[in-house]
């Protein structure tokens, strides 16, 4: 037994190569495997750190609670964590110009709070003691009119205390003065749109400076109403909490999402799964690289195996034998993996956690983590360990099968050729006899070889489906999303008399900042167009069909929302010349996108011709608002109905003969019913006509109820497409129209400035600032103009749509890494096999060799072998996974959102990485076996 | 005329303790048309010997001049070249390619020249080999008696200036083993081939023009024979 265990230990040390080989398999695996848990286990603990940081770390929040309600959810079984806002009473501000008070809320919030809910300042710093207080923005204006400035100590009246349901029946009394305290004020508060008026105090000694203010006013120590932020144990519990008779309930969207749980069961991307998928997937391919590295040499072991049978081993010694390599193979494979994935992911961290944090939090203060988590582990110990058995396990079963002199003579060669064997001298004068002798190897190899053509092909089939399925779920998910290309948005009303010197200031301010890389100015407007339904092109038709049917009819117009976006003057040459165009006056620009449209689109709108303007024409010249549909009906119904409180509900509808009616809702009294009024519009020239209509019967009145001037009709040309997206300007599936902004002069327009940001933190609170300013400088009365159109405000969009960008970042980068990952296990594999078969032939290339073989032979001899297997294995792959990715592309129904899109960049990838692989490892491996005698070759055994 | 000179050929397997010399700065020379025989005690060396002027294997030390030119300074392609041209090295176990059938063994260093095969040549080789039938059949499908015929044909084939035979009758009965050494004869005669064999049997020793006795890596005894 000793000497047996001795001999398997020396048998491994005298084929170091193969031990070697089938160690890094090993290694190789478990560290992949380690390293692609750790890291998604890291990337979601940061994604919901990050996600808790920006939205709250919480399910589910209470916003008003009764104390009984309160008392009662604190009991519930499935809650695990809950954070309270305790409401004390109310502050009061006088309302400059009016008699009326601003009553703010005050609350008293545990030290969980200020992470439950998420709450930064966006001057100072959150309370530390009971004797701080922030305030609301509100608060804070109020109190800097009052002459009172941040680190002031200011004393606070809380007023009695008001209702839970306040804004039902608020009547304010100024003399009720309840309790009056001092603090210090140290910051004021950046909420996000809820609860925005709040004032908090810390009460981090749960309750007690709560209970002193209250007992002070005589309310015993019972707040009006509390608010709870909770988390329960499992995610999904939140659903039953609540329908749980707690009143209103605010879901954190966002966290639940990263969980799991979203409400939206529909969202097109779902983390967790992709990242199962691949998990599932390097799983399989690990196990594959390991049963690979040890059936390369399974003929060799079984010969072996044979030996130790044919001087009278047992079954039972040579599976201890097999047992003891295994084992030693295994346990150094595993740590050796264990560390090289802990250094893997750490390596990932170093370099993509700073950009991960750039993608999700935007400044936040997450910082990413790598967590490691142990049944990960186990997991990948304990499957690399049965795949390390069963292969182990295969070449003894064989040598167990044969008598022990067929597993020595039997080298599988002789099996495994094919039946004929003759070479014929046409195949000589193809091939020539490197390659002769390379298909000779091929056909003897096959099985091996097998294994490196699947995975491969595998390998390039998934590398297509995984570039394909990004791709498509990219795009689905811009499309669906809706994400803009700027990053800011800062826009102002300019009044028709030409824009204010303090807007054109602050504009030209903010586009001479640092941070911005690029920007542009435009104004957009919707204008609706009526479009004969015949001219409609296909798939817009097919389109209106799914999402609108009811507004589709089957002969007459159709209202087209079409977007026209006037874009600044030099950003739109500059988009114009790069594809080569010049700005056509009689032809509107149209900016890509999916559907087609006719060459012509009519027009019905009010339009005031330009004096001199080449683009008189245009719905550039579109007065105000007057130009759409909707104004057009509003308009009518104002007339038809002076006074009357109405609705029009948007929507034509199909009457009996086709005929499309429209219906103005009327509120009748306090709310108890509705009344209907139906008409059938009639378009003339530039009237419009509204007759009295019944539906029910088709029937509708001779004489018109309203006729009124809508405008001309005009018949726009639509010109070229404009594939570059233009800053600020996109499209929704909806017909986008691009003009000049100079083509607007002289109207009432509101001006917007697109940007796009180096540095997202500090343009943002530059552009608070300024806003604070504007808005203290309006506040305070102090304002050059007082003029209220000029009130610049801006858009967050980077900010707002952050984690969505984030998570689509995340996605394509997982995606990569993913391709990555598999393309570096199919090269672990490919260069495992190939140059361990080349190993294992060291004695026939010596062979060779000695009868006089020379370099250029065997190198010609090898990449034939090597381009038979490799051309194999993408004959394979490219049909199959373009298929599949196509099969895919129909049956997700993307087809009716996106255009597939041929893999050609993973397509140039694989083949050339395929050809490029397996040449490299041919020639690598011949170069190394050229180095030594042929005669050391022919006397090494095998490996 | 010297065909082949050696110049202190040494050959040193292992390192520090464990190192074997298993030739100790040997020299000699063969005259072309000789028919040399080498004899020797196991492990002596004479397989390492036949290897190194084979060129299969490099010497530790010393040289190898064939026609005056010496063989080792050539690169390994020039090698190649002068091993499936120059020489014919029958080996003691046998290396055949196993993929390969007898016919395709036999005609390796043909092939690999990138010349036509001799037919007739073949067709005699088979003959006399009396591997007549077998053409088809893979190495792992023959006797051992039968490949070590097969590996005789592949160094006779190219009709080369040296034969190197390692034991080529070590497997063959009597009457096989005579025809075998009639044939190297016949062939070193009719072509002026230099014969180096390997052998452990006296009568074919005596056959030949010469004997190299060697021991422990030397050579101890140098006969001509009249
Ligand atoms: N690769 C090697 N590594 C170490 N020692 C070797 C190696 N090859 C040969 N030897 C040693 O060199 C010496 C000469 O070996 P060689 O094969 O030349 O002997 P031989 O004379 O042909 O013997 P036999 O008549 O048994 O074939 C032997 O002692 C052998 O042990
Ligand atoms: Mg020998």
């Amino acid at each position: 037994m000793k000497l047996l265990r001795s001999l398997t230990w020396r048998t491994m040390r005298r084929n170091r190569a193969r031990s070697l080989a089938t160690l890094v398999g090993i290694l190789l695996s478990v560290a992949l495997f380690t390293a692609v848990t750790i890291v998604g286990v890291s990337v979601w603990d940061y994604v919901y750190r990050a996600t808790a940081e920006s939205w709250g770390d919480y399910y589910i929040c209470f916003p008003r609670l009764t104390q009984e309600q309160r008392d009662r959810l604190l009991t519930e079984e499935g809650l695990r964590e809950a954070a309270e806002c305790r409401n004390l009473g109310y502050l009061r501000f006088p309302i400059e110009g009016d008699t009326g008070y601003a009553v703010d809320p005050i609350a008293a919030v545990d030290k969980e709070y200020f992470s439950a809910q998420s709450v930064s300042t966006s001057m100072g710093r959150l309370p530390e003691n009971d004797r701080e207080l922030t305030v609301s923005m509100a608060a804070y204006r109020y109190l800097c009119q009052q002459g009172y400035d941040l680190g002031d100590t200011v004393e606070l009246t809380l007023y009695d205390r008001l209702p839970l349901h306040f804004y039902e029946e608020l009547v304010p009394d100024p003399e009720e003065v309840a309790f009056t305290r001092e603090y210090t004020l140290v910051g004021v508060l950046d909420y996000g749109i809820l609860f925005s008026q709040e004032n908090l105090i810390y009460d981090g000694e749960k309750q007690q400076i709560q209970t002193a203010c209250l007992t002070r006013i005589g309310a015993g120590d019972q707040p009006v109403w509390y608010r709870i932020y909770g988390k329960t144990a499992d995610p999904r519990a939140v659903y039953d909490l609540r329908n749980g008779g707690y009143g209103e309930t605010l879901l954190n969207d966002a966290l639940l999402s990263v969980c799991g749980a979203g409400s939206d069961g529909a969202f097109p991307l779902s983390l967790g799964a992709i990242y199962g998928a691949l998990i599932g997937v390097v799983l399989i391919s690990a196990v594959w690289v390991i049963s690979n590295a040890f059936s390369i040499s399974v003929s060799q072991r079984a010969r072996e195996f044979g030996l130790l049978a044919s001087v009278g081993a047992t079954r039972k010694q040579i599976r201890a034998s097999v047992f003891t390599e295994a084992a030693i193979l295994y346990a150094l494979g595993l740590i050796g993996g264990l560390a090289a994935g802990l250094g893997l992911s750490l390596l990932c961290k170093a370099l993509y956690g700073s950009w991960l944090e750039e993608q999700f939090s935007l400044g936040g203060t997450t910082p990413v983590r790598v967590v490691i988590s142990p049944p990960a582990l186990l997991l990948a110990a304990g499957i690399s360990g049965a795949a390390v058995l069963l292969s182990a396990w295969k070449p003894a079963r064989l040598a167990g099968k044969m008598a022990p002199i067929e597993a020595i003579r039997h080298s599988e060669e002789a099996r495994k050729l094919p039946k004929r064997q003759g070479i014929r001298p046409w195949t000589y004068r193809l091939w020539g006899l490197p390659g002769v002798l390379a298909r000779k190897y091929y056909a003897v190899h096959r099985r091996r070889y097998r294994s490196t053509v699947a995975s491969l092909a595998v390998s390039v089939s998934l590398l297509l489906c995984v570039w394909t399925g990004c791709d498509m779920v990219t795009s689905a998910a811009e499309a669906s999303w809706d994400l803009h290309t700027a990053d800011f948005e800062c826009f102002a009303l300019a009044g028709s008399e030409g824009m204010p010197r303090e807007l054109e200031d602050y504009f030209s301010r903010v586009e001479a900042r640092p941070e911005v890389e690029e920007s542009c100015r435009f104004v957009s407007r919707t204008v609706s167009m009526m479009v004969p339904v015949e001219r409609l092109s296909e798939p817009y038709r097919r389109f209106l069909a799914q999402t609108r049917p009811e507004s589709l009819p089957e002969t007459g117009e159709i209202l087209v929302e079409a977007e026209v976006v006037y874009v600044q003057d030099g950003a739109l040459e500059a988009a114009l010349a790069r594809q080569g165009l010049s700005l056509d006056p009689t032809k509107a620009l149209i900016l890509r996108q999916r559907y087609t449209y006719p060459d012509t689109v009519d027009g019905r709108t009010r339009t005031r011709t330009v004096e001199g303007s080449p683009f008189a024409d245009a719905p550039g010249a579109v007065t105000g608002r007057e130009g759409s549909r909707f104004d057009i009906m509003q308009r009518a119904a104002e007339e038809l109905m002076p006074g009357k409180s109405l609705l029009w509900d948007g929507e034509e509808h199909i009457g009996p003969g086709g005929a499309s009616y429209v219906t103005f809702l009327e509120f009748g009294g306090a709310g108890t019913g509705e009344l209907d009024h139906t008409y059938l519009p009639e378009v003339a020239g530039d009237q419009l006509r509204l007759y009295a209509y019944d539906p029910a019967t088709g029937k509708s009145a001779a004489q018109p109820d309203l006729e009124m001037d809508i405008g001309k009709a005009l018949t726009l040309t639509l010109g070229p497409e404009l594939e570059t997206a233009l800053l600020g300007a996109r499209t929704k599936n909806s017909l986008t129209l691009i003009y000049p902004l100079s083509a607007l002069e002289g109207e009432d327009v509101e001006l917007h400035l697109a940007i796009r940001v180096r540095q997202y933190a500090s343009m943002r609170s530059y552009l608070g600032e300024e806003q604070h300013l504007a808005l203290l400088q309006v506040g305070l009365g102090t304002s050059g103009t007082g003029s209220r159109a000029f009130l610049p405000d801006y858009t967050d969009y980077l900010g707002s749509e952050a984690s969505l960008r984030g998570t689509l970042a995340l996605v394509r980068g997982l995606s990569y890494g993913f391709a990555a990952l598999i393309a570096l296990l199919a090269a672990a594999n490919v260069l495992n096999t190939v140059s361990t078969s080349l190993l294992l032939r060291r004695r026939d290339l010596g062979m060779l060799r000695s009868v006089g073989m020379d370099a250029g032979q065997m190198y010609r001899m090898m990449l034939s072998e090597s381009v038979i297997y490799g051309v194999r294995a993408l004959l394979w792959s490219v049909p199959v996974s373009l298929a599949l990715c196509y099969g895919f592309y129909l049956w997700s129904g993307a087809v009716d959102h996106i255009d597939f899109s041929m893999p050609w960049g993973a397509l140039g990838i694989g083949c050339f990485g395929v050809l490029a692989l397996v040449l490299t490892t041919t020639v690598y491996s011949v170069a190394r076996l050229r180095r030594e005698a042929p005669m050391e070759a022919i006397r090494s055994d095998g490996i | 005329m010297d065909i082949l000179r050696t110049e202190n050929l040494t050959k040193r397997y292992g390192q520090g303790e464990n190192v074997v010399t298993a030739l100790d700065r040997v020299s000699f020379s063969v005259e072309k048309g000789e028919f040399l025989a080498i004899v020797g005690p196991s492990g002596s060396g004479k397989s390492t010997l036949l290897h190194i002027l084979g060129a299969v294997d490099r010497p530790t030390e010393g040289k190898v001049y064939l026609n005056g030119q010496d063989v080792f300074a050539q690169n390994e392609d020039q090698l190649a070249i002068f091993r499936r041209r120059q020489v014919g090295l029958i080996y003691q176990f046998y290396n055949l390619i196993p993929v390969l059938n007898i016919r395709e063994n036999i005609t390796l260093p043909v092939l690999l020249d990138g010349r036509k095969v001799n037919r007739r040549r073949l067709e005699d080789l088979m003959d006399l080999l009396d591997l007549r039938g077998r053409d088809d059949h893979l190495p792992s499908q023959l006797s051992g008696g039968q490949q070590q015929r097969v590996s005789i044909g592949r160094a006779l084939m190219n009709d080369p200036a040296i034969v190197l035979a390692d034991e080529p009758t070590g497997n063959l009965d009597s009457k096989n083993s005579r025809q075998i050494v009639e044939l190297l004869k016949d062939s070193n005669r009719r072509f002026g081939q230099t014969l180096i064999v390997i052998t452990h049997d006296p009568a074919i020793a005596l056959q030949a023009d010469r004997i190299i006795t060697l021991e422990d890596g030397r050579i101890v005894k140098d006969d001509k024979i009249q």
